[in-house]
């Protein structure tokens, strides 16, 4: 196949992109001119995940990658995709995933040179870093992280060693931290007590997406003392450009997060293989069938979500729900009744609400009923770190010494990241 | 992995709190320290079970005290009984996740506040308020009948409703006096100090006139 491009008119060093991978996380206003920019710049895979759609009102901040009208009502991950495919050099490939980010998980994150964090809410921000963070060291992407802030365009780019994601965010924005505070659009946020609307222009956007470049190109030409710089764009009242050295937080709790220090990989993926199958591997792989395999820990919104609801007592008639779902993916509705929540009862006053029965973990023996689920569909998001305890007579934590963890991931989870179309 | 919950301190400030899986056992290991030394063992005994998949410690803390049960989800007639026994089970994220306790679905106990399915309603779990220690307090409370710990405006149980009240009017409940399950506090006293002698003051000279 020829060169799309005429290589005389290229930067010399564009082939150092080629075998390069991005991981875009949002794939809106920054999103989608980060991709423009990686695809240009050469990147060998630009991959984009988000689970929102385009609408007219945002129109004026996205890409022109993105068409208006024909692209409103798309996911935006799918589009920014589809419309790079004529932009890709020989070689290159790109993919759109439309799901959020708590569908995936470490392993997912492993498998890109750099991700950019194009995302404006700081609790998927915080979701992130406990996954980056869960990588380890030798195999941790270069993460960029970038925002606006009214005409402010900010971009970080670290590597773990001296700070963290959660370093660079106010304690105190967490506080809410769902709520939308980039560069989507206007959102309310609340300055001083007050609300007050976020306004941010396509070029405070965009330029958010040059700085993102940049640093990427840094990277990847490892310029000198690129790593661990904020760069900031000032546009009023003065035209100014700045770069900083971000601080570790004092007792920062994202910095406390370790790694496992041991992944075992089985064949498959978490898309694919089902809990039979793995409760098979694993027991090969420890020569044991006595283990117990926890269920997922999701962190989102300082809750976490460790349990798998399997029965939960409707609070409307108090009736038995078969729910079947990992608690980070159910909603209040699933633990009505059919019949409860078509005529949209409401939960019962003056009475206690009921749990049902909410598993921590798997085992070979107790799970007969999920065994031919896959994993994900009991929670465990594509590039999970499954753990597998083994007690070995351990009556409870308290017998110290005799209970064993280990932790397994699958191989083909970093491949589904460039061939899955949704989550 | 670390365990996160958003709790507001004394001075009404919200704090992120976040807490790693060994800071977790190490909570858990000093409250059940704490707890095996809150109870007399004469009326409250806490064994260790083999925990389940997923739960980090599992105990069963039985009350040996004149008490009330239920056998099955569709009766309420209470029977009375010496002794009554709960399961108490944690799980890792623990403080910031709550425990939970059963009875066995048999012999539950006859109270406002515990399910027909044997599950004991334990109230809402507010980090660093609630622990296992806040949880058995309760649950002795109520294996007692003491009305003090009984919610009726959040009930589990209304079928017992009107017999708890009745018997609580009637000062039948608690069933025994409620500070006899805690375990006397061993620590020996300072010893007295004996006053010192003061010697007794001269007499004042004789008043001249």
């Amino acid at each position: 196949m020829d060169h799309l491009y005429n290589p005389l008119k290229l930067s010399v060093y564009r082939s150092l992109f080629r075998d390069k991978s991005v991981l875009i996380l949002g794939g809106g206003a920054v999103g989608s001119h980060e991709a423009e920019y990686a695809v240009k710049m050469g990147f060998g895979r630009v991959d984009i995940l988000d689970f929102d759609t385009f609408t007219l009102e945002n129109a004026a901040k996205h890409s022109a990658l993105v068409r208006t009208p024909e692209d409103v009502g798309r996911n935006k991950a799918q589009c920014v995709s589809d419309r790079l495919l004529p932009l890709l050099d020989e070689g290159g490939a790109t993919n759109g995933i439309d799901a959020d980010l708590c569908l995936i998980g470490p392993e997912a994150v492993a498998a890109y040179d750099f991700a950019v964090l194009c995302l404006d809410n700081f609790a998927a921000k915080m979701l992130f870093n406990e996954l980056w963070l869960q990588i380890p060291r030798e195999r941790r992407p270069i993460v960029i992280m970038d925002g606006t802030h009214d005409e402010m365009a900010q971009s970080v780019m670290l590597d773990g060693e001296e700070f963290c994601l959660r370093c660079l965010v106010d304690e105190s924005w967490l506080e809410a931290s769902a709520v939308r505070t980039s560069c989507s659009g206007p959102q309310v946020r609340r300055i001083d007590g007050e609300d007050a609307i976020v306004r941010t222009s396509n070029l405070a956007s965009s330029l958010a997406a040059i700085l993102s470049a940049e640093q990427l190109r840094a990277a990847v030409l490892g310029a000198p003392d690129a790593m661990n710089r904020r760069l900031t764009y000032t546009a009023y009242p003065h035209l100014e450009l700045s770069a900083a050295h971000p601080m570790k937080k004092r007792g920062c709790p994202g910095c406390s997060i370790e790694p496992p220090h041991d992944i075992r990989f089985l064949p498959g993926s978490v898309l694919d293989v089902t809990l039979g199958e793995a409760f098979r591997a694993i027991a090969a792989a420890l020569g044991t069938k006595a283990f117990e395999l926890a269920v997922h820990r999701l962190s989102y919104k300082n809750i976490v979500y460790s349990g798998y609801i399997a029965e939960a007592v409707c609070p409307s008639c108090g009736k038995p729900v078969a729910v079947k779902k990992h608690e980070g993916r159910a909603f209040h509705s699933d633990l009505f009744c059919g019949e409860c929540r078509a005529a949209k009862r409401p939960p019962q006053e003056r009475t206690a609400h009921e749990e049902g029965r909410v598993l921590r973990a798997f085992t070979p023996g107790a799970c007969g009923e999920l065994l031919g689920e896959t994993l994900f569909s009991l929670g465990y998001p594509l590039g999970a770190h499954l753990e597998v305890i083994e007690r070995n007579g351990a009556l409870d934590f308290l017998d110290e010494g005799k209970i064993r963890t280990t932790v397994f991931a699958f191989e083909g989870d970093a491949e589904k990241m460039h061939t899955v179309r949704s989550l | 992995m670390s365990f996160s919950t958003t709790y507001v301190d004394e001075t009404g400030r919200s704090r992120e709190v976040s807490i790693s899986d060994s800071d977790s056992h190490e909570a858990l290991r000093n409250d059940y320290n704490a707890l095996m030394k809150t109870y007399n063992p004469k009326y409250v005994t806490i064994e260790r079970l083999q925990a389940a998949p997923g739960e980090e410690l599992h105990l069963r803390v039985t009350v040996h005290a004149p008490s009330h049960y239920l056998t099955s989800s569709n009766t309420t007639n209470p029977q009375p009984c010496s002794s009554m026994s709960v399961e108490v089970a944690a799980c890792l994220g623990y403080p910031l996740k709550s425990v939970s306790a059963w009875y066995p679905k048999d012999r539950f106990l006859a109270s406002p506040n515990v399910f027909r399915s044997g599950k004991a309603c334990i109230d809402r779990w507010i980090p660093f308020k609630s622990s296992l220690l806040t949880v058995v307090e309760k649950l002795v409370m109520d294996m007692i009948h003491n009305p003090v710990v009984t919610r009726y405006d959040s009930m589990a149980n209304s079928s017992v409703e009107d017999w708890h009240k009745k018997n609580a009017a009637k000062h039948l409940f608690p069933t025994m006096e409620p500070k006899l399950l805690y375990a006397v506090n061993l620590t020996p006293l300072p010893p007295r100090r004996t006053a010192a002698v003061v010697p007794a003051p001269q007499p004042l000279p004789p008043r001249r006139r």
